[in-house]
């Protein structure tokens, strides 16, 4: 288990890691390559997985046997004991299974995609890739962002992950539909909002996402939100978002849904609806009155009749339809002709590409560092009782648990600071400052603080900066630093007793002089 | 300051009329929290605070030509203009080639990648398989 906090996962009542690693926030690639160098100097490597299944092996091979990436020289960066590492690497490589899980956490960072490409690097050292029981399986943050990223959400991609600059590609919806196609890749959100300001990109439809809570830099989602000449919000509540909308569509929940959802194993599982839409649409009827209205006639009959388009024109779902599923059950894709039946397991005789590639995975450091002013880092993430921005859950008896983000601090940073649990804290990055209530606790590391983004009042996406992962332009949620001081009138009564100027409240209290 | 070394067996107490401790930088690199100096070098020295109001596509190039720099140069190139050409919307590579037409100044590798995004089209082989499952 590598996470800088001591999760629930290190030690719950029935799990125990092995080994916790509390790496540091940022080191990602600097620890998975340290646990590659063991595998690789220790000849743990699978040399027959290697020679028949890879490609580009020796000058990665030289690249990992550096001592750039030993144990030893990556302990700066990780905080993480050598030998512990070695462990670690011994236990994941000697494994007659081994597999690797990771949280969506791991892609934000602004090596995000680095660190993917080396865990897969790690996993093809061992040989764990292509039969049931080991790979490298990404635990997705929502319950369908395997089926969005399918249906080609991505600004540069068709459905089937096809790359929009193919001619033969686009002209399968040309023809269908009778229109062309731009061939070009189009905005990443966070680009999207960058164009608002300046002036190029000035109407946005936002489908159940919660754009004015989730995305880092607030105050420049919300300057590019209000610079647009038309927000279209659809969703199923009134979110923050719908602040600065033109025009709400109401959404519908899972329950009045009839589709798919895709997990991360790639399975389509079937979503009935158990009742008609509260409000008498469902969320893709809205979609295609709104094409018909801009001059292109949209209808399908019902859902079905969409998972037969898709079928038709991609490849990978040939095989699929909601008739199928409903008879023979959740299948996983491909499901075509090589796999009438789908494909449990990918990569089993050779990679989607032929050979795996290995990719020399060099460790470029964050430039959002620690200093003076921001000696903290800051890593912002969920709990279990709240789902995301909230929209959903803080609207349920859930709240019970989690009523607001709590921001967790280790004790000597807390003692430092004279911030003691429930004590209002300001939190402040170079970007911005919100604040939150304090909870001191030692699963965190000292330099380390952590708070959730479950509620709007407390914005813990104010404090987050415009970086973002090299490949991906994800933003870099995990690492921020940041200052943490006790705030003004910082504790429930404080004015009382006199000593509610902020001035000395930093640091400089006796303890227990207020309770 | 004032002469004394780290190795002075009597140090004098902090002269507070000095202008570096009376008004310390905060924004400066401490020994406990070094500018990075793994990963390769690259001609991006805007610090952090400033990054945060550069324009994403100098900001996100620069990302990029890091990413890139532990190639040899010539291919560090070739890897930024074919990600720029898959990956990047046209207004964004417009406003990167302009900057490079003003002789804005960036990174080296950054402005090298940039020019060969000037000279070509996406290759067919890079874009040819799925890029995922």
């Amino acid at each position: 288990m590598a996470d800088p906090r001591r999760i629930d996962l290190v030690r719950s009542p029935h799990v125990e890691a092995a080994s916790h690693l509390p790496l540091l926030p940022g080191s990602n690639v600097a620890f998975i390559n340290a646990m590659a160098h063991v595998v690789v100097t220790e000849g743990l490597a699978d040399e027959e997985f290697l020679r028949e299944r890879c490609e580009d092996v020796d000058p990665y091979l030289e690249f990992i046997r550096r001592d750039e990436n030993s144990t030893e020289a990556t302990a700066a960066a990780t905080g993480l004991d050598p030998e512990q590492v070695r462990a670690a690497a011994r236990l994941y490589a000697s494994a007659p299974n081994g597999s690797i899980y990771y949280g969506l956490g791991v892609t934000e960072h602004s090596q995000g995609s680095t660190m993917v490409m080396g865990l897969a690097n790690l996993a093809m050292l061992t040989g764990n890739i292509g039969r049931k029981g080991v790979g490298v399986n990404p635990l997705r943050g929502q319950n369908n962002v395997q089926g969005s990223c399918d249906m080609g959400s991505f600004p540069h991609e068709l459905p089937g992950y096809r790359h929009i600059s193919r001619p033969e590609v686009r002209a399968i919806y040309e023809d269908l539909w009778g229109v062309s196609l731009d061939p070009e890749p189009g905005l990443r959100i966070p680009n999207m909002f960058d164009a608002a300001i300046g002036g190029t990109f000035r109407g946005l439809y936002v489908q159940g996402e919660d754009i004015a809570q989730s995305d880092p830099n607030l105050q420049h989602v919300r300057a590019a939100l209000t610079s647009m000449e038309l927000v279209v919000v659809q969703d199923l509540f009134l979110n923050e978002t719908a602040r600065y909308a033109h025009v709400f569509l109401p959404g519908s929940s899972f329950l009045e849904k009839d589709g798919t959802f895709t997990n991360a194993e790639r399975r389509l599982g079937r979503v009935r609806p158990i009742m008609p839409s509260k409000v008498g649409k469902d969320e893709w009827q809205a979609v295609c009155e709104i094409a018909t209205a801009m001059g292109f006639p949209m209808h399908y009959d019902d859902a079905a009749q969409i998972m037969d388009e898709i079928a038709a024109t991609t490849p990978t779902f040939a095989g699929v339809s909601l008739e199928r599923l409903d008879r023979e059950g959740s299948m996983q894709w491909p499901v075509n002709e090589a796999a009438p039946t789908g494909t449990p397991t990918m990569h089993v005789e050779q990679f989607v590409r032929g050979r795996g590639r290995l990719v020399p995975t060099v460790f470029v450091p964050t430039t959002e560092t620690t200093n003076r002013r921001f000696p903290l880092i800051l890593t912002t993430g969920r709990i279990l009782s709240q789902y995301n921005v909230g929209a959903q859950t803080r609207r349920t008896a859930n709240s019970t648990w989690h009523p607001e983000d709590v921001l967790e601090i280790h004790p000597s940073d807390a003692e430092l600071r004279g911030i003691r649990t429930g004590d209002r804290v300001e939190l402040s990055s170079r970007v911005g400052t919100t604040t939150v209530t304090a909870q001191v606790s030692e699963r965190m590391q000292p330099g380390v603080v952590y708070t959730t983004f479950h509620h709007p009042v407390t914005g813990a996406n104010v404090v987050t900066t415009e970086n973002s992962d090299w490949a991906t332009n994800c933003p870099e949620y995990k690492v921020t630093a940041v200052q943490v001081a006790v705030a003004n009138a910082g504790r429930p009564g404080d004015a009382a007793d006199g000593a509610a100027d902020g001035a000395e409240l930093v640091g400089s209290r006796p303890s227990g002089a207020s309770r | 300051m004032n002469g004394q070394s780290v190795d002075d067996p009597n140090p004098a107490a902090p002269d507070l009329a000095d202008p570096d401790l009376a008004d310390p930088d905060l924004d400066a690199p401490t020994d406990a929290d070094p500018v990075p100096d793994q990963g390769p070098p690259t001609g991006d020295d805007v610090d952090a605070q400033e990054r945060q109001h550069q324009p994403a596509d100098l900001r996100m190039g620069h990302d990029i030509a890091r990413a890139m720099a532990h190639h040899p140069p010539e291919r560090a190139a070739e890897e930024i203009a074919t990600h720029l050409r898959k990956f990047w919307d046209p207004r964004m590579r417009a406003t990167i080639l302009a900057r490079v037409d003003r002789g804005e100044p960036m990174d080296d590798l950054l402005r090298a990648g940039v020019e060969l995004l000037r000279e070509g089209e996406i290759d067919p082989s890079e874009v040819r398989k799925p890029s995922g499952g």
